[in-house]
């Protein structure tokens, strides 16, 4: 069966189904009523059987960075904010302030999770991660985590991060690819990208937590068991 | 700050679209077929304060404005470097992250091997690439985070933007070089996020300049940890607005980040 490839294009409410060229194009840069666009974010989702066939590839221009990573922004510049985790709790990252030598700073991690727990034997196991699940709701400027994220398919596995640099622009890949573990198919309709940190003065091997940066809920797209789906946000910052 | 009646202020208010066209090499989707389209949000109140026509979703929108103050501190009109009329304020789109700004994400993003000390290299204002450790493999201790405020400059080069720039290409207004930036939340909701960074800057040359460009800089730690490195995160070209001896210039970049 050929892969079937869907994309919505910005302005448009329904997917299209295009060529494989056309899914993978870049989009063109626009600004919007006055405002330059900075930090482009698209959003997509693959799906393969458990054969390893490609099933379904679906691409959409993101609605959503979360709070967090506009409150990361107002760290970088010079202000001192808290993050928020996915519990809803707000958490102290010496982004800014002064921590200095001697301080432990934000230190991103990334572990094998299972739902619910956050260990960490690495601190050098970090950086970014993906979940997905089937819980349905309007994206939320202040959401900290998924609705549902799925048992045995919930994941925040290693990802990878891939960076293709112009004079022009910098642009990030985060993916990963998570297994349905289930005996039955699962209907994804969530994605989020998340971010392992500490908070300051805790040694390297406490327990990060973890912090929405990303959300996008998404059309039901079908999952088989053994089946492996594999959300990814590009990220872009042209000039 | 030579002039007591100067003082800098957070931009609270929003930069509001003059509805004129600025030529910009972007092609522009008005804020009518925006809304229209849905790629945008309609104006609203909030708290009392005025949300403009705001992009909606599709990642991070940005605007800079430049305002100049008299030496008594009151906003004096300039001639807008496009459109040839006096204005108390010009704003244009932000088009300006330069590298510094997507290798710090990706810092913070990427997993690294254990085996390895993987930490971000970016390069300072005077052109030297230092460690950003934004993670490392610690026992405890070393960081790898921000310090002090962020910066603020401004030139007189127009030279094209260019990713790979790591300070402003002309000669910088002084003679204090560097403004303090000053981050102020406008809006944090369900919606989006709304903040800007305001910087400003004395001509104390004895004579007036044409600012070409301003720029924005974040103070970040080397891997030592005792290094400041004054990181430049954005460059827009401002076209020629003219500062006379004595006048302060004020920069503002507005951010918005909306589902």
């Amino acid at each position: 069966m050929a892969t079937l490839y869907l994309r919505q294009f910005p302005g448009k409410r329904r997917f299209e189904r295009v060529s494989k060229d056309d899914w993978e194009a870049r989009l063109p840069l626009r600004d919007v009523a006055g405002w330059g666009h900075v930090g482009r974010l698209e959003a997509d989702v693959r799906v393969w059987a458990p054969d390893g066939e490609l099933q379904i590839a679906r691409k959409w221009v993101s609605r959503s960075y979360i709070r967090n990573f506009a409150r990361i922004m107002r760290n970088t510049f010079g202000e001192n904010v808290q993050l928020v985790d996915r519990t809803g709790t707000l958490r102290t990252v010496p982004l800014n302030n002064n921590p200095g030598v001697g301080a432990a700073g934000l230190i991103p991690q990334v572990v094998q999770e299972t739902t619910g727990v956050g260990t960490s034997a690495n601190p050098e196991d970090s950086g970014a991660a993906m979940a997905v699940g089937n819980g349905v709701a309007a994206e939320v400027h202040t959401r900290n985590d998924l609705v549902s994220r799925v048992g045995g398919i919930y994941s925040a596995r290693q990802n990878l991060v891939t960076t293709v640099l112009t004079t022009a622009t910098v642009t990030l890949q985060i993916t990963t690819g998570i297994t349905n573990g289930q005996a039955a198919s699962v209907n994804i309709t969530e994605i989020g990208l998340f971010l392992f940190c500490l908070t300051t003065g805790i040694a390297a091997a406490a327990v990060p937590f973890s912090t929405l940066l990303a959300y996008d809920g998404i059309a039901s797209t079908p999952v088989a068991s053994g089946g492996v789906i594999a959300p990814r946000y590009t990220m872009d910052f042209p000039i | 700050m030579g002039n007591k009646n100067v003082i800098l202020k957070p931009e609270k208010g929003l930069i509001l679209p003059e509805g004129i066209p600025m030529g910009e090499r972007i092609p522009e989707i008005l804020a009518k077929e925006a809304l229209r389209n849905g790629m945008a949000m309609p104006a609203r109140v909030v708290n009392g304060k005025r949300i403009p026509v705001t992009p909606a979703g599709m990642g991070v929108f940005a605007k800079f404005a430049v305002e100049i103050l008299d030496e008594a501190g009151k906003k004096v009109a300039f001639r807008h470097p496009l459109t040839g009329k006096m204005v108390r304020k010009m704003e244009r789109p932000v088009h300006s992250f330069t590298r510094n700004f997507g290798f710090f994400q990706r810092g913070f993003l990427t997993n690294i091997d254990s085996a390895l000390n993987l930490n971000e290299t970016l390069t300072d204002d005077a052109g030297a690439s230092f460690l950003c450790r934004l993670k490392s493999g610690l026992t405890s201790g070393s960081s790898s985070v921000i310090t002090g405020l962020a910066k603020m400059k401004f030139g007189n080069s127009n030279a094209a933007l260019s990713n790979t720039q790591f300070n402003l290409q002309g000669t910088l207004l002084g003679p204090t070089t560097e403004a303090t930036v000053v981050v102020a939340l406008v809006v944090e909701d369900s919606v989006q996020t709304i903040f800007t960074a305001t910087g400003q800057i004395t001509n104390g040359t004895g004579g007036s300049f044409t600012v070409e460009e301003m720029g924005l800089f974040s103070e970040l730690t080397d891997s030592t940890g005792t290094g400041n490195r004054t990181t430049m995160m954005l460059r827009d070209l401002t076209g020629s607005v003219i500062v006379n001896n004595g006048q302060t210039i004020i920069g503002t970049y507005t951010f918005t980040i909306a589902v």
